[in-house]
C-alpha cells in the first residue's frame, strides 16, 4: 500500500497558519489570559507570546463598543407613530394586493378552464363574480339571444346598404314621404327650360324654308313673304348646265335661278318668281304624264304581240313532244317482247337439265337397293351355313370351351397360391426384420439401426403403412438409439445441472445465475412420484420413470420444463425422443406385421 | 474424431461460467494494472486509482458476463420485442 508522505508536511503548514492567526487575534483583542498553544513535534519558529500590555496605542474603535457590551436602547415614545402608520400601511398593502390577486384570479379563471374549476370551488364568491362577468360577455355578444323570433306576417323595416340616418322632425311630421326623391328634377321645369332657351335665341330660325316652298305650289297666294335680315342673306349659286337640257326643264331651271337671284339680292322672294317656278314645274309634270301614258299603251301592244308569238311556238313544241313520246313507247314495247322471249328460253333449258339429273339419281338409287338386297341374301345364306355347321359340331366345340375355362381357373388358382406364398414369405421376412429391430431396441448397448431399417423397407415393399413408418424414422436414429439405462445414466448427469438453474428468473444475468446456483443447494431433494410442477418434482418423476424403464414418461416430464432448464436438457430430450419414436414405429410395424399374417 | 469437442446441452452453462469468470478475472487484472500505472504517473502513488481500476475491470467483467447470460453478444443488449 502506498503511504502518502506529504501529509506530514501539510499538517505542519496547517499548524503554522493556525498559530499565526492566534497571534494576530491576541494582538487585536488584547486578551491577557490567552496561553500560547504548544504544538507537539513542531520545529517551526513559533515565537513565545509576550504578555500584552494593558494599554496599546492601536486599539480600534470596536474596543469601546466591545467594552460596553450592551446594545443601544430602542427609542421610546418615537416608535408609536411609526408603528401605527406601519400597521395602516400594512393593511392598505394587504388589501390592494388582495384585490389585485383576486381580480387577477378572476381574469385567469375566465381564460383557463382548470383554473376556473379550482377558483370557483375554493375561493369565496369567486363563482358569483365569474358568472356575472360571463353573463355580461354573453349579453354583449348575443344581444338577441333568448328573445322570440319575429313572426313572418309582422311588418318589417329593411334598411338598404347605404345605411340609415336620422333627423329631427317636429310635431307635424306625417311620416316618410312617398313622392319622388328630394333631389329629383320635375318634368315641367325641363320644358320651361327649353322654352327659355328659345326665347333667348330667336334670330337663327331656319334660313331655307324648303318644305314651305314645295307645299304651297297650288296655293301661291297664302305664301308669306320671307323677311331675312341682310346680314344673313344666303349666297345661293345659280344652276348652270353645260350640255343640252330638256326645254321644259330649262324653264324650271330659269325660274329657280330667278328665285335664287331674288333671294340673293332682295332677300325676299315675291309671288311672281314662285308663281313662275310653280308654272314651269306644272308644265313639266303634264309632259311627264303624257309621256307615261304613251309608253304604257305601246307597252301593252307589244305584250299582246309577244303573247301571240309565244302561243304559236307553244303549240308547235307540243306536237313535237307527242311525236317523240310515241316513238319511245314503240321502242320499249319491242324491247319488252324480246326480253320475255329470252327468259322463256332460259327456263326451258334449265327444266330439261333438271329432269335429266333427277332421272340419273333415281336410277342410281334403285341400283343400290338391288345390290343391298343381293348382299343381304348372301349373308343370310352364310349364316345358315354356319348354323348348320355349328349344330353339327356342337358337342365337340362346347367341350373345348369347357376345357379352356377350366384351364383358366387353374392358372388363376395357381397364381393366387403363388402370391399367397409370396406374402407368407414376405411376412416371415418382415417378422424377422421386426424381431431384429425389437432386439436391437432391447439390447443393453446401442445397435446401429440402418441395416435393419433398410431390410424392413426392402421386405415391406409397397405397403403404404410400412413405407410411411420407415420414412418417419429420424435420420439420426440410423446410428442407433440410447438404451433406457444409458438415458438414465445421462439423466443423472443432467439433473444436477438442471437443479443449478432451477431458480433462475426470466432474462437473468450473472447475479440471477449465481443466486440460483447458491439457493438451489437449499432445496429439498424429492423422490418417487411427487405431484407438483416445480423442478424437483419433475426431476423426481422423470427419474422414477427411467428406473421403471418408461422412457416415454420420462421424456414427457422433462419436456414440461421451460427456459434454461429445458435448454440444458435439450440434448437429452433429443435422445429420449429418438428412442421413443423408434419404439413407437417399431410397435406400429409389429402391428402391421400381424395384419399381414391375417391377410389371407 | 473432430478436433473440436462437441458440447452437450448440459455443459452449456458451465462453458458460459468459464468464459464469464475468466473474462472477469482478466479485466479486473487489467484494471488493476491500469490503476497502478495511473496512480504512479498522475496521482502521486495514492491508493484510490488502483481501487478505481479494479472496480472498472470488475464492473466491465460483470456487465459482459451479464450480457452473455442474457443471450446477447457481450456489449449488445437484447431488448424484448
Amino acid at each position: 500500500m502506498l503511504r502518502i508522505t506529504s501529509a506530514r508536511v501539510v499538517s505542519q503548514q496547517h499548524q503554522v497558519v493556525a498559530s499565526r492567526l492566534l497571534h494576530s487575534s491576541v494582538a487585536r483583542w488584547n486578551v491577557t489570559n490567552v496561553r500560547p498553544t504548544s504544538v507537539p513535534g513542531s520545529s517551526s519558529p513559533t515565537a513565545p507570546i509576550e504578555n500584552p500590555t494593558p494599554a496599546t496605542p492601536s486599539t480600534p474603535n470596536l474596543s469601546s463598543s466591545a467594552s460596553s457590551g450592551t446594545p443601544p436602547p430602542p427609542p421610546g415614545p418615537s416608535s408609536e407613530p411609526k408603528k401605527r402608520y406601519a400597521f395602516r400601511k400594512f393593511l392598505l398593502g394587504v388589501s390592494v394586493l388582495g384585490a389585485i390577486v383576486y381580480g387577477g384570479g378572476v381574469w385567469f379563471a375566465l381564460q383557463n378552464d382548470n383554473f376556473h374549476d379550482f377558483y370557483t370551488e375554493y375561493i369565496p364568491f369567486g363563482e358569483r363574480i365569474v358568472m356575472i362577468i360571463e353573463e355580461r360577455e354573453f349579453q354583449r355578444r348575443f344581444p338577441n339571444a333568448g328573445r322570440k323570433p319575429l313572426e313572418d306576417d309582422q311588418p318589417r323595416v329593411t334598411v338598404h346598404r347605404g345605411g340609415a340616418t336620422w333627423k329631427m322632425v317636429g310635431d307635424d311630421y306625417k311620416g316618410p314621404s312617398t313622392g319622388p326623391h328630394v333631389s329629383a328634377v320635375p318634368k315641367d321645369k325641363g320644358e320651361q327650360k327649353a322654352a327659355t332657351q328659345k326665347d333667348i335665341v330667336p334670330a337663327p330660325v331656319t334660313p331655307v324654308p324648303a318644305p314651305a316652298v314645295a307645299s304651297p305650289a297650288p296655293e301661291p297666294t297664302k305664301q308669306e313673304p320671307l323677311v331675312i335680315k341682310e346680314t344673313l342673306l344666303p349666297k345661293l349659286p345659280k344652276f348652270v348646265f353645260d350640255g343640252t337640257i330638256d326645254p321644259s326643264l330649262e324653264n324650271v331651271v330659269i325660274s329657280i335661278n330667278g328665285l335664287f337671284t331674288a333671294l340673293s339680292t332682295a332677300g325676299a322672294a315675291g309671288p311672281e318668281e314662285l308663281g313662275a317656278l310653280a308654272a314651269s314645274l306644272g308644265e313639266v309634270s303634264n309632259k311627264f304624264v303624257k309621256l307615261k301614258a304613251k309608253y304604257e299603251s305601246e307597252l301593252t301592244e307589244n305584250l299582246n304581240q309577244q303573247a301571240l308569238v309565244f302561243a304559236l311556238q307553244n303549240e308547235k313544241q307540243e306536237a313535237d313532244y307527242k311525236q317523240q313520246l310515241a316513238a319511245v313507247d314503240e321502242k320499249w314495247r319491242e324491247g319488252y317482247f324480246e326480253e320475255r322471249q329470252r327468259i322463256m328460253d332460259i327456263y326451258k333449258k334449265r327444266l330439261i337439265a333438271e329432269l335429266k339429273k333427277f332421272n340419273q339419281v333415281y336410277s342410281a338409287r334403285l341400283r343400290n337397293e338391288v345390290a343391298a338386297a343381293n348382299a343381304e341374301k348372301d349373308r343370310l345364306f352364310a349364316e345358315k351355313v354356319v348354323e348348320t355347321v355349328e349344330n353339327e359340331r356342337n358337342s365337340r366345340l362346347s367341350k373345348l370351351k369347357e376345357l379352356k375355362a377350366a384351364f383358366e381357373d387353374i392358372t388363376a388358382l395357381s397364381a393366387k397360391v403363388d402370391s399367397q406364398l409370396e406374402i407368407a414369405e414376405k411376412t416371415a421376412e418382415l417378422q424377422l426384420a421386426l424381431g431384429s429391430l425389437t432386439n436391437a431396441l432391447q439390447a443393453p448397448y446401442t445397435v446401429p439401426l440402418a441395416p435393419i431399417i433398410a431390410r424392413i423397407k426392402e421386405v415391406g415393399g409397397e405397403d403404404p403403412l410400412i413405407v410411411a413408418a420407415v420414412a418417419a424414422v429420424p435420420v439420426t436414429a440410423y446410428d442407433g438409439v440410447l438404451t433406457p439405462a444409458q438415458l438414465a445414466a445421462r439423466f443423472k448427469l443432467l439433473a444436477p445441472e438442471i437443479r443449478k438453474v432451477s431458480l433462475v428468473p426470466v432474462d437473468a444475468g450473472v447475479a440471477g445465475f449465481f443466486g440460483s446456483w447458491l439457493f438451489s443447494k437449499l432445496l429439498w431433494k424429492k423422490e418417487g412420484k411427487p405431484k407438483g410442477t416445480d423442478v424437483e418434482s419433475v426431476l423426481a418423476r422423470a427419474e422414477s420413470a427411467l428406473i421403471e424403464g418408461q422412457v416415454f414418461e420420462a421424456v414427457r416430464e422433462v419436456n414440461s420444463l421451460d427456459g434454461w432448464r429445458k435448454k440444458l436438457a435439450e440434448d437429452w430430450l433429443a435422445e429420449g425422443r429418438k428412442r421413443t419414436e423408434v419404439e413407437f414405429l417399431a410397435r406400429v410395424l409389429g402391428e402391421e406385421g400381424k395384419v399381414w399374417q391375417y391377410e389371407y | 474424431m473432430s478436433a473440436v469437442k462437441k458440447t452437450t446441452s448440459e455443459q452449456l452453462l458451465n462453458d458460459k461460467w468459464d468464459v464469464v469468470i475468466s473474462n472477469t478475472l482478466v479485466k479486473t487484472a487489467l484494471g488493476f494494472g491500469f490503476g497502478v500505472v495511473t496512480s504512479v504517473l498522475f496521482f502521486k502513488r495514492r491508493a484510490f486509482p488502483v481501487w478505481l481500476g479494479i472496480g472498472f475491470g470488475a464492473g466491465r467483467g460483470y456487465a459482459e458476463g451479464d450480457a452473455l447470460f442474457r443471450g446477447g453478444e457481450a456489449g449488445v443488449r437484447i431488448v424484448n420485442p
